[in-house]
């Protein structure tokens, strides 16, 4: 049995609801299934005028990265050729709006100075002090820190109960303790910081002990790499990241990290379970666990669309583009591209693996992507190890997919032989 | 390997579908690349990262052809380009 304390179940399943009032921004009430629009759409244009949401007949004012941003021209690409190079165009294609309109004091507050928003050379070199802790390299560091006990803990939780809902009681908690874990936050606190996700100052309150800490004794976390952190500016001298630079950091991450993870492994775990013979083949050779998880990524990524701000006047792919717009990249869209893969709409992990854009592309390109990987395959080839006779609850409702922009399934209920 | 301003050309066999053997170069911009790592995801036998983080090709790499296209246009940031030398 793992020493690991387990998160209460209840106030998990608060924090975790799809349903909350947070989520219903980014237009959590959606059940429809938004690809045989984006296919129809992507057949009459590349690139449309309007907001990926207004495209899909939803009418609410939903909140996103790029929204709402009442006040800027919107578009949306479609195509997989348009998404890919906007992605790669961080010239034309900008991150921030004060990239393009230096006044500006709209948008997503609190993240003006983040990775995020950066551009160019100071985005690299900001990049460049994180991402060696988050190459795939290191993927087992942070398995054997921070994931292992975690999932072997939930698991142990429901060993004997012979049932379980996965979604909350078990991705959710995953994605969560890891990043906290990595902060040196401990998992009885857990939950306490999840709840300041929308609130970065408090989020603060956590990490200003831990970061004066770690700067007087590093320790095997990411903090003490984030405050050992040194780059080498054009004129040749050493500076290392203020603490506000790491509460920055250590915000986003959160709020980048948390959520997708938790609901690509339940979209990734409710594919398989609704395909008993996919299932029992990757039980039985768990090399196609990997395939699995990367066409699930395809074929439904969790955050479907984000946006870049135009800088320049562009014809693009058919439709021009006038500077001080917003474009918004339907990656959703473009990773079901019949151009590229065929029998798009089909969840099929047989297929030859091809690059998507469930991380993005260009300089922005996620950077925790090999960390949310190995989440979900640490998670699932766990489930896979130690519940004998997965399946899905036949009396219960099956798992749906829900969601504009954050997309997830709302319960995994399953039973197994205990 | 070949070192000229930041890229570094690699050498290697990459074994092609019908078993033929051809000698391809990659060469890898140490200026664009990040280290994202999108590489190793497809042709996890051919690329590795030094301690900055950046893409290396490993000796011996073992990856067939098609990965390794998928490597190089996966690249997020351009940094790789792969370029047929001879066909043996």
């Amino acid at each position: 049995m793992s020493e690991q304390p387990v998160l209460d179940r209840g106030r998990m399943r608060e924090l975790f609801d799809l349903r909350n009032s947070i989520v219903m921004f980014t237009g959590g009430n959606y059940t429809d299934d938004p690809y045989p629009i984006w296919h129809e759409l992507r057949e009459q244009a590349a690139v449309h005028p309007g907001t990926p949401h207004e495209l899909n007949g939803i009418e609410d004012d939903l909140f996103f990265h790029g929204l709402p941003f009442p006040e800027w021209p919107h578009f949306t690409a479609f195509s997989w050729a348009a998404c890919d190079e906007a992605y790669r165009d961080d010239v034309v294609f900008t991150s921030s709006a004060t990239a393009v309109d230096p006044e500006y004091e709209g948008g997503l507050r609190g993240y003006e100075s983040s990775l995020l928003t950066m551009g160019g050379a100071e985005h690299r070199r900001y990049r460049s002090l994180v991402q060696p802790s988050f190459v795939p390299a290191k993927a087992q560091w942070w398995i054997a820190n921070w994931m292992q006990a975690t999932v072997d803990a939930l698991i142990d939780a429901i060993l004997e109960e012979g049932r379980a809902e996965l979604n909350v009681d078990f991705c959710a908690a995953i994605p969560l303790i890891t990043i906290t874990g990595s902060f040196g936050i401990p998992v009885d606190q857990a939950l306490d910081v999840r709840e300041t996700v929308s609130e970065p100052k408090r989020m603060v309150e956590f990490l200003v002990p831990i970061v004066e800490a770690r700067r007087n004794q590093p320790a095997d976390d990411l903090i003490s790499v984030l405050v050992e952190a040194e780059y080498t500016d054009e004129n040749g001298k050493t500076h290392r990241l203020s603490d506000r630079e790491i509460y920055s950091f250590a915000t986003l991450l959160l709020a980048a990290g948390s959520g997708t993870t938790w609901k690509q492994m339940g979209i990734t775990l409710a594919a398989l379970l609704q395909r008993p013979d996919v299932l029992a083949a990757v039980r039985d050779d768990r090399s196609l666990l990997k395939p699995a998880i990367e066409e699930s990524l395809r074929w439904m990524p969790t955050d479907p669309a984000f946006a870049r701000w135009v800088a320049e006047d562009i014809d693009f792919h058919g439709t021009h583009i006038p500077r001080g717009s917003i474009l918004h990249i339907n990656l959703g869209a473009a990773n079901r591209d019949p151009s590229r893969w065929d029998r798009p709409d089909e969840y099929d992990i047989y297929r030859s693996l091809k690059p998507s854009l469930a991380f993005g592309s260009g300089p922005h390109v996620c950077l925790g992507m090999h960390v949310a990987r190995a989440e979900m395959t640490t998670g699932i080839g766990a489930l896979l190890d130690r519940l004998p006779n997965l399946r899905l609850d036949p009396d219960a409702e099956p798992p749906r997919p829900l969601g504009f922009y954050e997309r997830g399934v709302m319960e995994i209920p399953v039973v197994f032989d205990a | 390997m070949l070192i000229s301003q930041g890229v570094i050309s690699f050498i290697l066999n990459l074994f092609l579908l019908e078993d033929d053997v051809a000698t391809w170069s990659i060469d890898i911009d140490r200026e664009s690349c990040i280290g994202s790592g999108v590489c190793l995801v497809y042709a996890p036998n051919t690329f590795a990262h030094d301690d900055d983080a950046k893409a290396v090709v490993v000796d011996g790499a073992t990856d067939d052809l098609e990965s390794v296209q998928n490597a190089v246009q996966g690249c997020p940031t351009r940094a790789l380009r792969l370029i047929v030398e001879e066909e043996v």
